[in-house]
């Protein structure tokens, strides 16, 4: 434990001398993000977030309540060890009453380690017209995990990382960040600190990486993000940009459904990253944030836009309202999301409430048997669960820091929730369509490969997803074919 | 134009007709076409690789091979020879693996076709054609 006591001190007395050669920018002991100064239960990324108004608890992903006697501490980043089953919760404090309004979480060890928020500095690989810099969860890459046994050492998640490396933080919402405020209205004020090394005065941008999740316990119809100094003012040298004109030749860095919008898997086209329509729809669903004219604030209040979620379930739904979904996890590992393949509800609005496959699938029905069939089945890959990526809103945004010295060397993004003014009206429902998507409407055997196929007659398995032994032995069989007058005799 | 072409044109105009077939029969999968053309990978082994293994392993061996060892070559059940017919067989059996019974019983028609060119041509590149047309034909039906 001295041990551990005089390292930490070390690593912070030298995060704090390094940092004054990133002067301007929000402390971190990451160094360079493209060889990562890792060390082993110290959280990486860590010193620029402020936990004044925040507890670290060690906990059981069993249960995310109970504190186990592990611990994180706040002044050097060291946390006790981890292992598998074991995770982190980051309760997010009212500055004013103290009281915890929201949760902050990342993922659990071995792909994430606590606090939950990093801090990465001149990351150069960022393209598009990104910043350099960015405030993120503090996951690691598959290929690295913090299991990962030495000499090699585990690999952080940085600004550039690649496409579903879980970079985004999640900040879950609780009812008392909506205590007493009216239908109508915003919620209380959760409030991220961040502190800054003495600067220069040089503006420098940072890439907010995180989603906001519902767990209020009403249904919301926006939100808001405003950036403060450390008094809590609005200041000249502190902005929010929503990347316009930012991106490459001028163009914006995001379109206007990028800016705050829910899973893609859900809603949304195909495209590089999703081999497949949305699960509820082909169209992203989405709140068209506005950046106020001071630049100190972006905000929508208002219905979701774009795609059929508003329809279906009606304004931003909380935890408690949440659907049940049927997931099939194909690669049978609970760090990969599994495959949506129904969920309970009722998408036409009819009173009907049943199991629903997606928009692509035709909104076709399977029963309570069928359903139940699939989970009993012997090592079922099938779990139901509540699909809760409809509570979590991914929102994008930079935050342009100024003159350290004029903020008071720290500033806050304050995130307020806004309560729907109606919080009773039904969902209008959606109209029936015609099937298009190849991967879920096909009924599956217990290996979870199609009863029936399409395109070709071939041996192969219509299952791309696991192992096909008889690839293999085709493919054996095949290269035979030059030497077959050997053995036809 | 002799009566092997004329039929090898009767087969590859079929080709649509039995995918159709199947369709009818079957509540297949509908491919949407940016999907398709994403997954470069399925579609190789889909048109490419599939066939020519298949063809390869199938008529230019199993059925070889039973031909010389029943040295039956003149038993023919209307043009299809017992080689023809037992490779078929287990052109079937193999798909019982991966498809659904009925689904994999119709892979016969086809597969005979396929034998019968090979044996009409005495050379296995007819029947890979067949065989790539056919999953073509397969893939553009099922196109939304």
């Amino acid at each position: 434990m001295k041990r551990n006591k005089v390292f930490g001190l070390s690593l912070v007395t030298a995060m704090l001398l390094g940092s004054s050669a990133y002067a301007g920018k929000i402390i971190t002991n990451a160094g360079d993000p493209q060889n990562p100064s890792w060390t082993k239960n110290y959280q990486y990324g860590f010193g620029g977030w402020n936990f004044d108004n925040v507890n670290v608890r060690i906990v059981k992903t069993s249960d995310y309540d109970t504190p186990t006697l592990g611990y994180f501490n706040t002044s050097t980043g060291y946390y006790t060890g981890m292992g598998e089953k074991m995770s982190f919760v980051s309760d997010i404090k009212d500055r004013s009453t103290g009281t915890i309004i929201a949760n902050l979480h990342g993922k659990d060890w071995p792909v994430g380690e606590p606090s939950g928020v990093k801090i990465i500095n001149g990351d150069a690989k960022v393209a598009h017209g990104k910043p350099e810099n960015c405030i993120m969860n503090t996951s690691y890459l598959a290929s690295a995990y913090l299991d990962t046994v030495a000499p090699s050492a585990p690999s952080p998640v940085i600004c550039s990382s690649d496409f579903q490396t879980h970079k985004r933080f999640k900040i879950y919402m609780n009812p008392a960040s909506i205590d007493g405020v009216a239908n109508g209205s915003y919620g209380k004020a959760i409030d991220l600190v961040f502190n800054l090394v003495d600067g220069d005065g040089s503006t420098l941008r940072y890439q907010v990486l995180q989603k906001i999740d519902n767990y209020t316990g009403k249904r919301l119809d926006g939100y808001s993000v405003e950036v403060l100094d450390a008094s809590g003012n609005k200041n000249a040298e502190l902005t929010l940009s929503i990347g316009l004109g930012e991106g490459d030749g001028g163009s914006d860095i995001w379109d206007t459904e990028d800016l705050s919008n829910f899973s893609h898997g859900l809603w949304g086209p195909v495209d590089d990253h999703f081999p497949i329509p949305g699960f509820f729809d082909d169209v992203r669903a989405y709140y068209p944030v506005t950046l106020a004219a001071d630049k100190q604030s972006l905000s929508y209040v208002g219905d979701m836009q774009g795609g059929n979620y508003q329809a279906l379930f009606g304004n931003w739904l909380p935890s408690s309202n949440a659907p049940m979904g049927l997931f099939y996890d194909a690669d049978d590992n609970p760090e990969t999301d599994a495959d949506l393949i129904a969920f309970y509800g009722d998408p036409f609005a009819n009173g009907t409430e049943g199991w629903y496959k997606g928009k692509a699938s035709g909104w076709a029905t399977m029963t309570e048997a069928e359903v139940n069939a699939l989970l009993d089945e012997k090592d079922s890959l099938y779990s139901k669960e509540i699909v809760e990526d409809v509570l979590n809103l991914g929102i994008n945004y930079i935050v342009e820091v100024g003159n350290n010295a004029a903020l008071g060397n720290q500033f806050i993004i304050r995130i307020r929730p806004h309560v729907a003014a109606d919080q009773t009206s039904l969902p209008s429902g959606v109209t029936p369509t015609d099937p298009t998507d190849p991967g879920t409407d096909i009924p599956t055997d217990s290996d979870g490969n199609t009863a029936s196929s399409g395109g070709g007659g071939c041996t192969s398995n219509p299952n791309g997803k696991s192992f096909d032994f008889m690839f293999l032995m085709m493919m054996a069989l095949g290269m035979l074919y030059p030497f077959r007058r050997k053995f036809l005799r | 134009m002799n009566k092997t072409t004329l039929h090898y044109g009767a087969a590859i105009l079929a080709a649509p007709l039995f995918v159709l077939l199947y369709t009818s029969l079957f509540q297949t999968q509908q491919v949407n076409l940016d999907t398709l053309f994403h997954d470069k990978e399925a579609l190789f082994l889909l048109l490419i690789f599939y066939p020519i293994v298949e063809e390869l392993i199938f008529r230019g061996m199993i059925q070889e091979y039973i031909a010389l060892k029943t040295k039956e070559r003149s038993l023919y059940f209307h043009s299809i020879s017992l080689a023809n017919i037992l490779t078929s067989l287990l052109f079937v059996a193999l798909h019982f693996i991966y498809h659904a019974p009925l689904w994999a019983l119709l892979v016969f028609i086809p597969s005979l076709l396929f034998g019968y060119f090979k044996e009409q041509y005495k050379n296995i590149v007819p029947s890979i054609f067949l065989h790539m047309f056919y999953n073509l034909c397969s893939l553009f039906l099922l196109v939304q």
